[in-house]
């Protein structure tokens, strides 16, 4: 049987990295695959801007932008830079990453005693 | 007929330019040296040796202008910088991605601020300062040993950049 997706609140699952130095880069992309297959440019991905702090990172919060594909598993993933023309870098890859933005089942009616 | 003709001859040179275009960046298939766009990169150029008949050898500082050419954007940016005579290495950054040239050319005029007071060439070359303009070398492309052997020759004016990865999460 499987498991059915339920609204619920995600927790934050916060993320960071070095942005690209390249100085023509207009926007980040984290790219996810389902393990066991490799992650890759045809992967799905969500763009995460080129907003850094004050150390050069990008920070962003999986949850917050993934949590409407209800992902939940073991994932092969990956974050690109895209310059002004299109071009994209080689990717940054983490393998066999866990991903969970599926909220637990509800638990039972609230019985009075 | 003929009419037919040409409309096979426009259609054969409309699908040759896409053809030929969307190929523009395979066709330098080599490179030198490859690196990003953003990390800072050292050419360097031939010596330029004391000579007696060369205006511009005869200064510790000499004016020079250094180009960098993007081959497939055809696009060049200019650095204007007045560097030690036999320094002949410069280090900066490539802003886009793809095959570039580093060039660079002397200002031969020996200008005031940069003369040797002690070098009686300069002195007797006191004339240049009353001319307008400059008077520019040829330009040479970079040799940089350290970074460019092909085939056992120093040949370093091809770099090759793309955009740099960003760091691990």
């Amino acid at each position: 049987m499987s498991k059915m997706a339920v609204p619920g609140k995600l927790a934050p699952h916060n993320i960071k990295f070095l942005a690209s130095i390249s100085p023509d880069v207009v926007t980040h992309r984290f790219y996810y695959q389902e393990s066991p297959d490799p992650v890759t440019y045809d992967s799905a991905y969500v763009s995460l801007g080129n907003e850094k702090d004050a150390d050069g990172y990008i920070n962003a919060d999986l949850a917050a932008l993934l949590g409407s594909m209800l992902l939940d598993g073991i994932y092969n993933v990956g974050v690109a830079a895209i310059d002004d023309n299109g071009n994209e870098s080689p990717m940054s890859k983490a393998n066999d990453y866990p991903l969970d933005f599926v909220a637990p089942d509800a638990p039972g009616p609230i019985i009075k005693l | 007929m003929q009419s037919n003709l040409f409309k096979k001859l426009i259609l054969f040179l409309i699908f040759f330019s896409i053809y030929s275009y969307s190929w523009a960046w395979e066709e330098f298939d080599y490179y030198l040296y490859k690196g990003s766009t953003g990390e800072t990169t050292t050419v360097a150029w031939d010596d330029q040796p004391y000579d007696p008949n060369v205006p511009g050898s005869w200064c510790p500082l000499v004016k020079f202008q250094i180009k960098i050419y993007n081959v497939e954007r055809d696009i060049y940016f200019w650095i204007d910088k007045a560097i030690p005579r036999n320094v002949f290495e410069y280090t900066y950054s490539f802003p886009k991605t793809g095959h570039w040239i580093s060039m660079i050319r002397v200002d031969q005029k020996c200008e005031l601020p940069y003369r040797d007071p002690a070098s009686p060439e300069c002195n007797n070359h006191n004339e240049v300062d009353k001319e307008d303009g400059h008077e520019y070398s040829e330009w040479s492309e970079s040799t940089n040993s350290d970074v460019s052997i092909v085939n056992g020759m120093a040949r370093g004016w091809w770099h090759f950049t793309w955009i740099a990865a960003p760091g691990p999460f």
